[in-house]
């Protein structure tokens, strides 16, 4: 890898995250309606008081930043995501967003990335197996209902699985990351505690996922085992097991890394529904209640942190696909 | 020169880099979530069930905030219910203030000033005493910062506050307020303000300070239970043994009793606040999972789903809790044609009411012809003024009388639609909330509209945010609009004070006053102020009641579509002496502050 090439990727995240952020500046500041208007008329509304509100909106912008000309504010932003100081949440005042952003982020993170890499892995294999022909009739049957899987929606599965597991089962706890009185530590207790509260979760959304994967890995075993590489192989005398993970799963699994890589890069946005229906403390629940309530800041915050995390993924890809596919290259043609 | 640089890269370094990052990824979220919730108890391990109150909730994220004097602080997960108390709370049963922190207070004769007297030996629980100063310090707070929740509505009569001694203090009004108590101090429906410990906030600033620091012990009150955890979903408090009420004194409190505390610490020892969304609550209560419903859905539809299910549920009756904020279809009155109050009640009788309230809460019809809540005082007074709703019938639906008004007002129908003289449809712009605010609005939706388009109206509906809708409504965008109106208790005030004409801000322009639609009447007005200083139920004060009800009613600014029954159920499997429609000691609601009460008043079931 030349440092031309990593230069180059580099230039192209912060131009991404860059222009990301712009656009994250501008739609709320172009769209109807008025974050700190929405938020007092909420506040006021619920409490029957309108006394004062004038004065409310007038110093929350002000603390808001919202009073400065539009070039201020926009550089002003700027430096606040290089410094990663987002500012308060509109709703939640006065909690900052990196607060609310960073208590959430970790479970997240933990449910999905673990969640993902299973249903990767269980579905592209599974996949594989579909069309591999030495894979046993009884097993190929066996395997097709998750392929059914994948057009439930996974908040579905949620709320099928939380009747089913929790309450009829009373085998799992339907809702939260902990059980109450638990506090997240480095304790066996808090640890398999917290196992239990994410596996329905993460049983959800594996359910529903691994069956893109093996739709995705099926379409692309079925080209490669048709190829003129896999019969050279088999000719050549070679093992079944080599024939199938070196020359067959290794061969196909190239566009199913790609939509692996994006995958891992969205972790961060939570997965919203799941996350409501189970109360899981993530960012996907966080979100969702940013956008009922017009949280202008804490949505702007998520999004750049969105934005963040798929820029670094898609440079991540750049910079590691020349080495898992040696077809292609860091130089210029 | 570039290309000659190498970054020392492999097949296998990079996959060795890769499980490396994720690696570190999975750590730092393991170590990330190890540090995020409040970690107040460091020897907290799973709670006993049966020693545990579990409360269900509907509300926002619960964050990392224990200031009460933030507006956007989350009022219904416990803190104010277990951890701050109040001065006094109001019974919104019997319409009686009940002192607790303070044990009595006095108006001047011309209500200027309330002098309130605290009960001697409450602590903070840091152990610091909890004295007038604390008092005076967080009311000095609201005056001078407009940030704080509650400072417009205090600042509109509270002058100054003095502290003659450590256990008096004396509020001076700008202008007569015979309400302070019941709005200010009481916690009336949401308006209540909570103490602060002057000694912590002493030197911060209050708008932004969030009182959460877990190593320190914050946030903390006076009340009887401490926060041990808290998750976004779900807020965890540990009864505090030593509560002042608790504690045992050395003489009895009264010559009379023999009681040497003053209230016994109450019975769970853990209380639980659970965010939960209707699916997860009904099956919840159903498998003992949860004790009390959260209290703040509309309609008895999740009881009837469930109540069969699980024998130890009950709730507090058949029709379930009476919110004190009737639904109601507020009316533009300076939007053309509304404006006209007979067009208004063409409106008016065009709208099946029963129809509509059956299908809201999930029950038979209620509705009472007003927008006062169905409590025993305020249903005495609209029996009372009987004579009145027979010459203004509210609650009646009639096309025929709705026709011969647009009739009159020169409307013709065309088709199945009414058209004014020109041959443009008569239209309502009707705004309503969208279901994902509380289901049963989707029902309101739909019923309204058809009900509406039935009656020759056409109809422009939409739905919206909570946001949304009441940014339509402070600025006038609207010609009905689906709302709910807090105001009276057990005494007719508070709701018609809502609409007199002072200070109306034009259309487009966000209205500084309760006065939604805007409706401009002198006379309602001097009417409303003049009750302003006469108690409640005083002779004048009736028969001026009467003469406001019938200007209200003649012109109907606003439209009471239902009575907002609660689905309030809880689950007697741990916990007993829940209030309830025969054992009415106090509202249910577990978001209110008053909660406390029920809090005090639980008892530990037997075992079954």
């Amino acid at each position: 890898m030349t440092l031309r090439y990593f230069i180059g990727r580099l230039g192209f995240f912060v131009a991404i995250v860059w222009a990301t952020a712009t656009l994250n500046f501008v739609i709320p500041r172009i769209a109807p309606g008025d974050p700190i208007e929405d938020t007092v008329a909420r506040l006021t509304a619920a409490g029957q008081s309108t006394e004062g509100a004038d004065e409310l909106i007038a110093a929350y912008r002000a603390q808001l930043g919202l009073d400065d000309p539009l070039v201020v504010q926009y550089f002003s932003y700027l430096k606040a995501i290089f410094t990663l100081d987002l500012g308060y949440s509109a709703a939640l005042f006065p909690v900052r967003v990196s607060t609310l952003i960073t208590d959430a982020l970790p479970w997240s993170i933990g449910l999905l990335t673990v969640s993902t890499l299973l249903a990767f892995v269980i579905g592209s294999l599974f996949g594989a197996l579909l069309v591999w022909p030495k894979t046993p009739r009884l097993a190929r049957l066996a395997l097709s209902p998750f392929m059914i899987l994948s057009a439930v929606p996974y908040y579905l599965l949620a709320i099928l699985l939380s009747f089913i597991v929790a309450f009829k089962l009373n085998l799992l706890a339907p809702t939260g990351g902990t059980s109450p009185g638990i506090t997240p530590a480095w304790s066996i207790e808090a640890i398999v505690d917290i196992v239990k509260h994410a596996t329905l979760p993460a049983l959800s959304i594996i359910l529903s996922a691994v069956g893109f994967w093996m739709l995705g890995m099926r379409g692309m075993m079925v080209t490669t085992v048709g190829s003129d590489h896999m019969l050279l192989a088999e000719a050549k005398g070679l093992r079944p097991r080599t024939l199938f993970w070196r020359h067959g799963v290794r061969t196909a699994i190239l566009p199913q890394i790609t939509a692996l890589t994006l995958a891992l890069g969205e972790v961060v946005s939570g997965a919203v529904l799941v996350e409501v229906i189970f109360g899981y403390p993530g960012i996907g629940g966080l979100f969702y209640q940013a956008i009922r309530s017009n949280d202008f800041p804490l949505i702007q915050g998520i999004s750049i942190v969105l934005a963040i995390s798929i820029a670094f993924a898609i440079l991540v890809l750049d910079l590691i696909y020349p080495l898992i596919d040696p077809r292609i290259s860091y130089r210029r043609r | 020169m570039l290309r000659r640089f190498r970054l020392p890269t492999s097949r296998s370094t990079v996959w060795r880099a890769a499980a490396l990052l994720l690696i570190t990824i999975l750590a730092a979220a393991a170590f990330g979530a190890s540090k995020s919730p409040a970690q107040l108890d460091e020897r907290a391990a799973e709670l006993p069930r049966a020693q545990t109150l579990y409360v269900g909730r509907t509300g926002g994220p619960l964050v990392p905030n224990g200031n009460p004097l933030s507006p956007a602080a989350v009022t219904d997960a416990g803190l104010r219910q277990a951890v701050f108390e109040q001065l006094f709370y109001f019974n919104w049963i019997n319409g009686k203030v009940k002192g607790w922190l303070a044990k009595s207070f006095k108006y001047n004769s011309g209500f200027t000033q309330l002098t309130v007297d605290l009960r001697s030996g409450i602590t903070w629980n840091d152990g610091k005493p909890f004295t007038s100063a604390d008092v005076a310090y967080t009311f000095n707070l609201l005056l001078t910062t407009p940030t704080l929740a509650n400072a417009g509505i205090v600042q509109t009569t509270l002058k100054s506050v003095a502290t003659p001694s450590r256990t008096r203090i004396v509020f001076n009004f700008s202008k007569p307020d015979r309400r302070f108590v019941g709005n200010i101090l009481a916690g009336y429906i949401a308006t209540g303000v909570t103490i602060v410990p002057k000694h912590i906030y002493e030197g911060q600033n209050a708008a932004t300070f969030t009182f959460w620091d877990p190593a320190r012990g914050w946030p903390f009150g006076t009340g009887p239970y401490r926060l041990t955890t808290q998750e976004t979903s779900r807020a965890t408090y540990t009864r505090n043994s030593r509560w002042w009420a608790a504690k045992r004194l050395l003489r009895p409190l009264t010559r009379k009793s023999k009681r040497t505390k003053f209230h016994e610490l109450p019975a769970p020892r853990y209380l639980v606040y659970q965010t939960v969304t209707p699916d997860i609550e009904a099956q919840s209560l159903v498998t003992d999972r949860l004790d009390l419903s959260s209290g703040n859905i509309n309609g008895l539809g999740t009881w009837h789903s469930i109540r069969g299910q699980n024998k130890l549920l009950n709730t507090w009756s058949k029709n379930g809790f009476v919110d004190p904020c009737p639904i109601s279809l507020e009316l533009n009155a300076k939007a053309e044609p509304w404006d006209d109050p007979q067009m208004r009640w063409a409106l008016n009788y065009a709208i099946d009411k029963r129809r509509f309230s059956n299908l809201f809460n999930q029950t038979a019809p209620y509705i009472t012809g007003f927008v006062f809540p169905d409590y025993p005082r305020l249903r005495a007074v609209l029996k009372e003024n009987k004579a009145v709703f027979d010459r203004y019938p509210s609650t009646m639906h009639s096309l025929q009388r709705s026709n011969q008004i647009l009739t009159s007002k020169g409307y013709r129908k065309s088709g199945n639609r009414w058209v004014n003289a020109q041959g443009r449809p008569l239209t309502v712009n009707l705004k309503l909330f969208s279901p994902t605010v509380a289901a049963s609005w989707g029902v309101a939706r739909e019923t309204l509209t058809q009900q509406l388009e039935s009656a020759g109206f056409t109809v422009n509906s939409q739905a919206l945010d909570f946001g949304g809708l009441a940014t339509a409504l402070s600025t006038g965008n609207f010609d009905a609009l689906g709302w709910f109106e807090c105001g009276s208790i057990s005494e007719p005030w508070q709701t018609l004070y809502r609409w007199r004409n002072e200070n109306l801000a034009p259309i487009g322009q966000r209205n500084p006053t309760p006065n939604n639609s805007r409706w401009d009447n002198a006379r309602y007005t001097a009417i409303v102020n003049e009750m302003a200083l006469l108690p409640g139920f005083s002779a004048k004060a009736k028969q001026l009641t009467t003469e406001a009800l019938t200007i209200f009613l003649r012109e109907l600014p606003v439209i009471e579509l239902t009575q907002a029954a609660k689905t309030i159920i809880y689950n007697t499997k741990y916990w007993k002496n829940w209030p309830n429609e025969k054992n009415a000691y106090f509202q249910p609601q577990p978001q209110l502050y008053s909660f406390h009460e029920v809090l005090l008043n639980l008892k530990t079931a037997p075992k079954r």
